[in-house]
């Protein structure tokens, strides 16, 4: 088992189209969602719509861990966008359902019993949209999880969400049986960010400041003539030196000063 | 670490609202016909878009007084369309030299210090030399000496670039005035545009706003007439036509600017003036007959108002000097 150590949470590396994923949402009827069932521990509107759900059920919602058969939902097959994401799991889908928290709601630290590597099922949040001011604390951490980033954590720890911000947060949520293929993804995501959300984020001024005391770094990166390889270059010495990359905040700094470049002679 | 040693290898990329913004150039050459062209190619990499620094003017005469620059060897002043790109470019075929093709950063210094009279005139000649430091530092180790081609409107701001570098040799190239507009007219500059010298103090008669080739004409005009004063008041000039082009480069305007030729410079130069300048892809050929033929009606008509007389006294000028009557 790679999760000897267990792990609160981590991105996964899948990447996915957060705009082609929100337009299916934009697509769904106010009839499509419920209120999320378990109203003691939120407060605000806090919602939800069936992907995958046992047939027939009362609460399709609702995520039993007693159920034996899942099957795709009607709603399921009208979103082509999160049909497409639902097939980069190569693991048994259980539940699948798109959460939907609405600005000022806040659902209250709790945790969820029946869920974790010991047991062979674990849940995975794919975000869809999600605003600055969205609060998710792990086990006590604090995360913030981008659109398009996927995330596992271990939700039978303690969790808390709320939307501080002014618009709503969509996760699509999958409960996922663990095989092999997941094991390998969950150990390769491990690796890849040890305590990633509490890193400090590449500064132009730090990088400004390493490349006075290391002339071959700033011989490597003025050699660079693409942005993508640019930013795969900064990614790498992010890496190395221990700190996160904020790849659209160096985007728009670089986007600014390009734009400042063509409009130079404008009065 | 001070500023202006943080900006070592660095560039004045472009001058806005009284600052200074700098890009990283490295060891990268000037090898392009224009400085905007290789400017272009350093602005757009990626390095350039994330790294840039703003400064001061100020930090302009600082940085001079520690990293003075290569020392400015000759200055060529012309009339547009007359081989000047050649000439600049058959310069910077010297191994040793760097040249400076109508950097942009001067041209927007000298409209400012058009536009505020009150600008302390040693002041802005001071900076106008800081900042030619700073456009022509050596990059290489073998970068000894500058030469700066000006965009052809500067020979009305003569009296300043020679104020900032007194002594300096300096040559107007210039070509029968036809034969330009002709080539204008297939290809025109920005000093066509009605109205875009006004920066420069040259505001068109109201009859020319709606005349692009003939406000050309009447820019070049003035152009013209600057540099027949220029030789009559300041010393070091030299008048070089087209018409001599190419041997004139090592007959005239080598001895002028102190160049002294070695065997692999004279082959670099035979290689340089064998293609067109602008377009090293294509082959250069003298094509005044060909304008000459292309020359219509109206051509001939405002290149009569405005600029046979000043063309037929710069000839005459350049005829008295060839011939020794006057030095």
């Amino acid at each position: 088992m790679p999760a000897q150590t267990p792990i609160s949470a981590c991105r996964l590396p899948l990447a996915f189209n957060a705009a082609q994923l929100q337009a299916d949402v934009a697509t769904l009827a106010p009839t499509d969602w419920q209120a999320h069932f378990n109203n003691s521990i939120y407060q605000g509107d806090w919602s939800a719509a069936a992907l995958r759900a046992v047939p027939g059920s009362h609460n399709a919602i609702y995520s039993d861990p007693n159920a034996e058969t899942w099957a795709d939902t009607e709603l399921l097959a009208r979103c082509p966008h999160l049909q497409a994401a639902l097939s980069q799991f190569a693991c048994p889908l259980l539940s699948v359902r798109l959460l939907r928290l609405a600005p000022s709601a806040v659902i209250n630290e709790h945790r969820d019993h029946g869920l974790g590597l010991d047991v062979g099922e674990v849940r995975i949040h794919l975000v869809i949209s999600t605003n600055p001011d969205v609060e998710c604390r792990i086990d006590g951490k604090p995360y913030h999880w981008a659109a398009g980033e996927c995330w596992y954590a271990d939700f039978s720890l303690p969790h808390f969400f709320a939307n501080r911000g002014d618009t709503e947060r969509v996760h699509l949520v999958l409960d996922c049986k663990v095989n092999d293929w997941l094991l390998a993804l969950l150990a390769a995501a491990e690796q890849a960010t040890p305590n990633a959300p509490s890193l400090p984020p590449l500064t132009v001024a730090w990088l400004h400041q390493q490349m006075q005391d290391n002339p071959e770094l700033h011989r490597q990166l003025f050699a660079i003539n693409t942005s993508d390889a640019f930013i795969a270059a900064l990614a790498n010495v992010a890496t190395r030196s221990g700190h996160s990359l904020d790849e659209p905040e160096l985007r728009q700094i670089m986007r600014q000063n390009h734009r400042a470049w063509i409009e130079r002679n404008l009065p | 670490m001070t500023t202006t040693d943080a900006l070592t290898d660095w560039i004045p990329l472009y001058l806005q609202r009284g600052h200074v913004h700098w890009c990283y150039m490295g060891q990268e050459r000037f090898v392009e016909p224009f400085c905007q062209d290789t400017l272009q190619k350093l602005a757009v990499k990626p390095f350039n878009q994330l790294f840039r620094q703003r400064t001061e003017l100020s930090v302009l005469t600082e940085r001079a007084l520690s990293h003075p620059g290569l020392p400015l060897q000759g200055i060529i002043f012309h009339s547009s369309r007359c081989g000047s790109t050649l000439a600049a470019q058959a310069l910077a075929a010297l191994s040793d030299s760097v040249v400076l093709s109508e950097p942009p950063a001067i041209d927007t210094f000298l409209q400012w210090l058009t536009a505020s009279p009150d600008f302390d005139k040693q002041a802005g000649e001071a900076l106008l030399h800081d900042l030619t430091a700073a456009l022509g530092q050596p990059r290489r180790a073998q970068d000894q000496r500058l030469f700066l081609k000006t965009d052809c409107w500067h020979i009305c701001h003569i009296g300043r670039i020679l104020s900032a570098f007194p002594g300096t040799p300096w040559l107007f190239l210039y070509r029968d005035p036809l034969e330009v507009l002709v080539s204008q007219a297939r290809m025109p500059s920005s000093y066509l545009i009605p109205g875009s010298m006004i920066a420069h103090g040259l505001y068109p008669p109201e009859q020319l706003f709606n005349q692009p080739l003939e406000h050309g004409a009447w820019v070049l005009s003035h152009i013209l007439n600057a540099a027949i004063q220029a030789l009559q008041t300041y010393p070091g000039g030299l008048l070089v036509n087209y018409s001599e082009l190419p041997t004139a480069l090592t007959t005239r305007l080598a001895p002028h600017f102190k160049l002294h030729l070695n065997g692999s410079d004279l082959t670099a130069w035979q290689q340089t003036t064998a293609r067109h300048s602008k377009n090293p892809q294509q082959t250069f050929t003298a094509d005044a007959a060909d304008k000459q033929r292309d020359a219509d009606e109206a051509i001939r008509a405002i290149a009569a108002r405005w600029l046979d007389t000043p063309y037929a006294v710069l000839e005459q000028m350049r005829l008295e000097r060839l011939t020794g009557l006057i030095n």
